[in-house]
C-alpha cells in the first residue's frame, strides 16, 4: 500500500494541499493495483522543489528527492537518465515552476522524457509568506506597495503551444477528478503536465471564486491542438468573472526521449539501471603505444 | 581545519642528462586551415619514432580566420613545456609571418605557403584543400631529416580508411618534395621507452571511463568542451550516456538525479558555468549523492579570454557554495595525472558520497604530452544497497565513519534531501538531530584523509637537496620541471591535492629550503594564499612568480624571473 509516513504534516489547517496529497496517493495506488504486479511502489520516484508543495517529500512513504528551488524537473530528468524504468513524478509550485524554474519547464516539454509534472498553483510564494508569482493576476496586492503590475502568465496555453503531449488543469479541492487526471497523466507516455489550481487558505482564499467559475470541459476533442488552445485561453489567470475550464485539454503521444536515445532504450528493453551493468576497462581500447 | 599529514610524497627523478636537446616547431595559420591537426600529427609521428613531444595550442575565440598557432617541442627526454626559440617556423598563411619571424633562431628554417608554392598545387587541384595541413607536416619532416613513411603510417592509423587518406597521402608526397633536405633531428637520441601522446582532457575522459563512468551531463564551455567531445566519441563503444543539457544548472541537478539511482556520473564546465552550478554543489553536500565535476579553468573574470589559460579558480573550487560540507579538490598537470587523479576523484566521491572536483586548466586540457606510463587504475565501488530493514531505507545512517550505504530506488524506498534530515531522509529541524547529522557528514573528513594516504598528494622534481624550492600546480608545473633539468639548484614541488591539503609536508619542505617561490598563472597567488592559510607560513609578494595574460610560462621566462 502507498501510505503516509509518520512525519508531522506542517501545512496550514485547511490547506488544499491535503486533498491534492490524497488524490495523488490514490492515483499511485490505483495504478499499482491495476498493473497486476507489473508496477510496484518501489518503482516510483517523486521529486519536489522548495515551497509549500515541497513538503510532500516528507509525507509519502515512497522514494523521493527533496531538491533545490526551481530545479526539481532537472533532477527528475536525471533520475530517468539514471534508470528509465522508474516512474517519475515531479511536484512543483507556481513560484518553483514558473519563476525560478521556467527554463526547466520549457526544456522538460522539449525533451519529452516519460514523466509527470504536477504544479500546485496558488498564485503565490506561500512559504515565504505570500508574495505574488508569475501566475498572480494584475493588481493583486499581496506583499506589494502598488499591486502586481504585469499580466499573469498562462502555463496551460504555453504548455500546449510548446507541444506538450499531455496538458490538464484540475482543482485541488476536487479529489476524485484530480485523482483521475493524475492517473491519466502518469499513464501517458511522454512528458505530462497537470496544473492544479488551488486557493491558499492563509494568504489568498480564492475558494469562492473558483467554485463559482470552474467548469468541466468536453474532453472528447482533446486530440485537437487548436481547440485545446482556444479552451486554454478562455481564462488567462486574470481575476475577472470568467468561466475557468478544467479537465484534460490536450493529449497526443509522441516519441519519448528515452526511446530515442539508444543507451537509455537498451536499459528500458533490459529493464535494468546503469548500476546493473558490469564494466571492465583496458587501456587498449583508448590509447595505443605510439612507437 | 588543519589536515594531519598522512600524505605520501613521490619523488620523480629527472634523468641526469648533461644537456637536454629541445627543438621548437611553430605551426601557424588562419583558423580553419588545420594548424592544430598539422602539429598534432607531427607530434604523433615523432613520438612514434621514439622522440618525446609536447604540444601547446594557442587560438582565438573564433571558428575561422584570425591568427592561431601551435608550438610542438621535440626532445630526447621527457618534456612538458615549449619555448620561444623557434627552430622551424611554418606559416600556412603569409600574414602569420609578421607575428613570429622575430622568434626564429639564427639557423632556423622558415617554411611558408609561398616558399612551398602551396597555392600552385591548389590551383592544379593536386589534392583537396582539406589535406593542406599534411602537405606542411611533410615539409617539416623533410627539414627534420625524417622519412615521410612514418607520417604516412600515422595518417593510416589516425584517419578512417577512405578517400581522405588518399588525399592526405598525395599532399604528403608533394609537401615532402620541395624543401631542402635537412637534418635538424640528426643528433637527437631516440628513446626505447614506451611512449603515448595525448592531451589532458583525453586523460580525464579515460580516467572517468576507467572508473566506471555511466553518465556525463554537461553544457559546452571552453575549455571543458573537449572532455565532452572525447566522451561523445566513446559513447557507443563504451555504452555510456553523454548529453548536452540546456544549462549548467540543469546539468548539475540532473547529474545528481542520475547519481541518486546508483549510476556513476560526471559533469564538467569552466569557471562561469561552475558559478551557476554552485547551488547544486551545495545540494550535493547535504544530499550526499556522489558526484565528480571537472572544472576547466580559463582566463576570467566573466567571459575573460575564453580560449586562454589561467589558474584563478582555485579559491572558487575550494570555497564555492553555501554551507559547510566535505569535498575533494585535485589538480592534474599532465595527461598522466589527469588519468590517475580523475580515477581517485571517482574513488573518493563514491566511497565517501562526496563531491570531487577535478580542477584542470585550459593548458592541461588541450596540451598534448608524451607520457611513458599509463597509471594503474584503482577500482571504484559504490556502497549500494537494495535491502531495507524498515519501510524507508536509512539513506543517511549515522555511522562511525560518517558515510552510509546508498539505497537503490526501484529496489527500496529511498529519500534524498536538500533539507536537513534524519537517517531516512525525512525533514528534521530540531537542534540535536541537526547537529548529529552535521557531525556525521563532517566526520568523513578524517576518513578521507586517511584514505588518501595511499595516493601521492605532492610530487617533487629536480634536485632532492636543492635549496631553492618552487611550489606550483596544474599546467604551470611543466616549465619549472623543464627548467630544473638544467638548473640543479632547484627543487620543484607540485601540489596534487588542494583539499585535503598536504599541510605538513608543504611546511616541512618550505622549512628545509633557503629560498621559496610559489608560481601560478594568476594575479594574486591563490596557492600562495592557501599555503599561508594551511601552514601559517606567509609567502611574500616577492616570492610569488605570477603571470596573468592567459599565456603559459616558458622555461626561459621563469629563468629570468627567478633572478
Amino acid at each position: 500500500m502507498t501510505t503516509y509516513t509518520v512525519h508531522d504534516k506542517t501545512w496550514c489547517l485547511g490547506c488544499t494541499n491535503f486533498s491534492l496529497l490524497e488524490s495523488a496517493r490514490q492515483s499511485f495506488q490505483e495504478l499499482i493495483d491495476e498493473s497486476k504486479g507489473a508496477l510496484k511502489k518501489e518503482d516510483f520516484v517523486l521529486c519536489a522543489g522548495i515551497g509549500c508543495h515541497g513538503k510532500i517529500h516528507d509525507y509519502y512513504e515512497m522514494s523521493s528527492i527533496y531538491g533545490l528551488h526551481g530545479r526539481d524537473l532537472a533532477t527528475a530528468f536525471g533520475v530517468k537518465v539514471g534508470n528509465p524504468n522508474l516512474k517519475v513524478v515531479s511536484f512543483s509550485g507556481d513560484g518553483n515552476a514558473f519563476d525560478e524554474g521556467m527554463e526547466h519547464f520549457v526544456h522538460a516539454i522539449r525533451y519529452n522524457m516519460d514523466m509527470t509534472l504536477i504544479v500546485h498553483d496558488n498564485n503565490l510564494l506561500s512559504l515565504t509568506t505570500g508574495q505574488p508569482t508569475a501566475t498572480a493576476w494584475k493588481g493583486l496586492r499581496n506583499r506589494t506597495a502598488y499591486g502586481v503590475s504585469s499580466d499573469p502568465f498562462n502555463p496551460v496555453s504555453m504548455a500546449i503551444s510548446l507541444g506538450c503531449g499531455f496538458v490538464a488543469r484540475t482543482y485541488a479541492v476536487d479529489v476524485q477528478d484530480t485523482k483521475r487526471i493524475i492517473k491519466e497523466a502518469i499513464k501517458h507516455k511522454g512528458f505530462s503536465y497537470v496544473e492544479v489550481v488551488q486557493p491558499c487558505v492563509f494568504f489568498l482564499d480564492t475558494r469562492e471564486y473558483f467554485t463559482k467559475n470552474l467548469y468541466k470541459i468536453d474532453e472528447t476533442t482533446k486530440m485537437d491542438k487548436t481547440i485545446a488552445l482556444q479552451k486554454a485561453t478562455e481564462w488567462n489567470y486574470e481575476h475577472e468573472d470568467k468561466k475557468i475550464p478544467y479537465g484534460i485539454f490536450y493529449q497526443r503521444e509522441k516519441g519519448t526521449f528515452e526511446e530515442a536515445e539508444p543507451q537509455l532504450k537498451s536499459l528500458l528493453d533490459k529493464k535494468i539501471a546503469w548500476w546493473n551493468l558490469k564494466r571492465s576497462f583496458s587501456y587498449d581500447r583508448f590509447v595505443k603505444q605510439e612507437n | 581545519m588543519d589536515y594531519k599529514c598522512f600524505c605520501m610524497k613521490k619523488f620523480i627523478n629527472l634523468k641526469n642528462v648533461f644537456f637536454q636537446m629541445r627543438l621548437n616547431i611553430l605551426v601557424s595559420g588562419k583558423g580553419g586551415q588545420g594548424v592544430n591537426e598539422c602539429a598534432s600529427i607531427l607530434g604523433s609521428t615523432l613520438t612514434s619514432l621514439g622522440y618525446y613531444c609536447f604540444m601547446y595550442r594557442d587560438y582565438e575565440s573564433r571558428i575561422e580566420g584570425g591568427h592561431i598557432f601551435n608550438i610542438l617541442t621535440v626532445s630526447d627526454d621527457s618534456i612538458q613545456s615549449c619555448d620561444w626559440s623557434i627552430d622551424i617556423f611554418v606559416a600556412m598563411h603569409m600574414h602569420s609571418i609578421s607575428f613570429h619571424k622575430k622568434n626564429v633562431v639564427k639557423q632556423g628554417v622558415i617554411l611558408t605557403s609561398e616558399s612551398l608554392k602551396y597555392d600552385s598545387y591548389l590551383e592544379k587541384q593536386s589534392f583537396q584543400p582539406k589535406a593542406g595541413n599534411m602537405f606542411y607536416a611533410a615539409a617539416v619532416l623533410k627539414v627534420l631529416g625524417v622519412g615521410k613513411e612514418a607520417l604516412i603510417d600515422t595518417i593510416g592509423k589516425s584517419f578512417k580508411p577512405g578517400p581522405m587518406v588518399e588525399e592526405n597521402k598525395k599532399a604528403v608526397e608533394l609537401g615532402y618534395g620541395l624543401p631542402k633536405q635537412g637534418n635538424l633531428l640528426g643528433k637527437m637520441k631516440k628513446t626505447k621507452e614506451k611512449l603515448y601522446f595525448f592531451q589532458g582532457s583525453d586523460g580525464i575522459g579515460m580516467g572517468a571511463i576507467a572508473s566506471g563512468l555511466d553518465v556525463y551531463l554537461g553544457y559546452p564551455m571552453t575549455p571543458s568542451t573537449v572532455l565532452m567531445h572525447y566522451l561523445i566519441e566513446k559513447q557507443i563503444q563504451e555504452n555510456i550516456f553523454v548529453y548536452y543539457m540546456d544549462s549548467e544548472v540543469s546539468a548539475i541537478n540532473a547529474a545528481l538525479g542520475a547519481s541518486y539511482t546508483g549510476a556513476k556520473v560526471m559533469t564538467g564546465t569552466s569557471g562561469g558555468g561552475y558559478d551557476l552550478m554552485t547551488e547544486g554543489v551545495s545540494f550535493q553536500g547535504m544530499a550526499e549523492i556522489p558526484l565528480v565535476i571537472m572544472l576547466g579553468q580559463r582566463a576570467g573574470p566573466a567571459t575573460g579570454l575564453p580560449t586562454f589559460a589561467m589558474q584563478a579558480d582555485l579559491h572558487l573550487a575550494l570555497k564555492s557554495s553555501h554551507g559547510e560540507f566535505p569535498r575533494v579538490v585535485v589538480a592534474p598537470s599532465t595527461s598522466e595525472d589527469a588519468i590517475s587523479l580523475t580515477n581517485q576523484a571517482f574513488y573518493l566521491a563514491h566511497k565517501w558520497r562526496i563531491v570531487s572536483i577535478v580542477l584542470a586548466d585550459k593548458n592541461t586540457l588541450e596540451n598534448k604530452y608524451t607520457i611513458t606510463t599509463l597509471p594503474k587504475i584503482i577500482p571504484v565501488v559504490s556502497s549500494l544497497s537494495s535491502v531495507a530493514k524498515k519501510a524507508l531505507f536509512d539513506n543517511y545512517k549515522i555511522t562511525p565513519s560518517g558515510t552510509s550505504p546508498m539505497g537503490v530506488p526501484g529496489k527500496v524506498l529511498v529519500k534524498a534531501s536538500s533539507h536537513e534530515h534524519d537517517e531516512s531522509g525525512l525533514t528534521i529541524e530540531d537542534a540535536a538531530s541537526a547537529k548529529a547529522m552535521f557531525d556525521k557528514r563532517m566526520r568523513k573528513i578524517q576518513g578521507i584523509e586517511k584514505d588518501i594516504s595511499k595516493f601521492p598528494m605532492v610530487k617533487l622534481y629536480g634536485n632532492p637537496r636543492g635549496k631553492k624550492l618552487v611550489i606550483t600546480w596544474g599546467s604551470n608545473l611543466g616549465a619549472w620541471v623543464d627548467l630544473a633539468r638544467e638548473n640543479k639548484t632547484l627543487k620543484i614541488m607540485q601540489i596534487l591535492y588542494m583539499q585535503p591539503f598536504p599541510s605538513l609536508i608543504v611546511k616541512k619542505e618550505i622549512k628545509k629550503a633557503s629560498k621559496v617561490y610559489v608560481s601560478e598563472l594568476n594575479y594574486t597567488g591563490q596557492l600562495a594564499d592557501l599555503i599561508a592559510e594551511k601552514t601559517g607560513i606567509l609567502i611574500s609578494a616577492k616570492q610569488r612568480i605570477l603571470k596573468y595574460d592567459g599565456r603559459p610560462f616558458t622555461p626561459s621566462e621563469i629563468k629570468k624571473r627567478l633572478k
